[in-house]
């Protein structure tokens, strides 16, 4: 019996964690540690459905991975209808910067770093005019959202991206802790104790909200 | 050359993992060779699932996992 109730009983925040890569469509080799697009969007469903959580913590380390499973998580984040607060540690990567800025407030710990580069496809590439042209189209999706959901201009994301002197070898910028929240990607430079009281500030405005409009 | 194949096919071997619910939570679990099921991960967004003991990693459970209601 007392079993049950433990069962029943669960946490006002929830925590989600989105780390290695992002896995969408694509099944990865056992290798590689993913973080699977069937877990986390259910997930979601049911943080949004159950009325006793209250808010959401996402913590990122990620390198990126699947565009389409990325977008979709953070669009999912993004109109979860609750209180959502990001955290980035480690590494929040290519796609890891479109969920890092879909919650309502980002964090980044001082040592993390980001990196901002065009997308990129495995596999056959067809090298025909429409595969740039899908690129493109791709690519603009990702910084509307990224421009929709932090304070960067479409021109300085666009500029970072595509910044051919910062990383070896590749096309894109690295950007480090303090430096994502000069740029306006995210919004402050902490740790896990500042997200979970920002959150819960968070979630004290959205109850107040709540009743100031059942008042009236 | 072969010889890489045979480690790197190994190294897939070990590393794979099936999922099932145990518990009420969806639970990434290695198949060890003396028939025990060791927990990799627990796949949740509840913390409080994290403190407890049985899904640590590493925990070896001998029964079959699948929950039987």
């Amino acid at each position: 019996m007392e079993n049950k109730k433990d069962e029943d009983k669960t946490s006002e925040i929830h925590c989600l964690t989105i780390v290695g890569q992002i896995e969408g469509h694509v099944m990865l080799p056992p290798q590689n540690k993913t973080t699977k697009y069937e877990h986390v969007i259910p997930q979601l469903v049911a943080i949004n459905q159950n009325d006793k959580i209250k808010g959401l913590l996402v913590v990122l380390n990620t390198v990126g991975g699947d565009v389409e499973a990325g977008l979709a998580i953070s669009e999912m984040l993004s109109s979860l209808g609750k209180p959502v607060v990001s955290i980035v540690f480690g590494g929040g990567h290519s796609i890891g910067v479109p969920l890092a800025v879909a919650s309502n407030y980002s964090f980044i710990s001082p040592t993390s770093t980001m990196t901002l580069h065009p997308i990129r496809m495995n596999g056959t590439v067809i090298g025909v005019q429409q595969t740039f042209e899908y690129f493109d189209k791709m690519q603009d999706l990702i910084i509307e959202f990224v421009t929709r959901k932090s304070k960067i201009t479409k021109e300085r994301l666009k500029q970072l991206i595509l910044d051919t002197a910062n990383i070896a070898k590749d096309v894109g910028t690295v950007i480090i802790g303090e430096q994502a929240v000069k740029e306006g990607i995210i919004n402050e430079v902490g740790g896990l104790d500042r997200a979970m009281e920002k959150l819960k500030e968070l979630i004290n405005e959205n109850k107040n909200n709540i009743e100031s409009r059942d008042a009236t | 050359m072969s010889e890489n194949i045979g480690i790197n096919s190994m190294d897939d071997a070990v590393l794979k993992t099936e999922e099932a619910e145990y518990k009420g939570q969806i639970v990434q679990y290695m198949k060890m060779d003396d028939g025990g099921n060791k927990i990799v991960r627990v796949i949740s967004t509840d913390p409080k699932v994290y403190l407890k003991k049985e899904f640590q990693p590493g925990k070896v459970i001998k029964e079959q996992i699948f929950e039987n209601k």
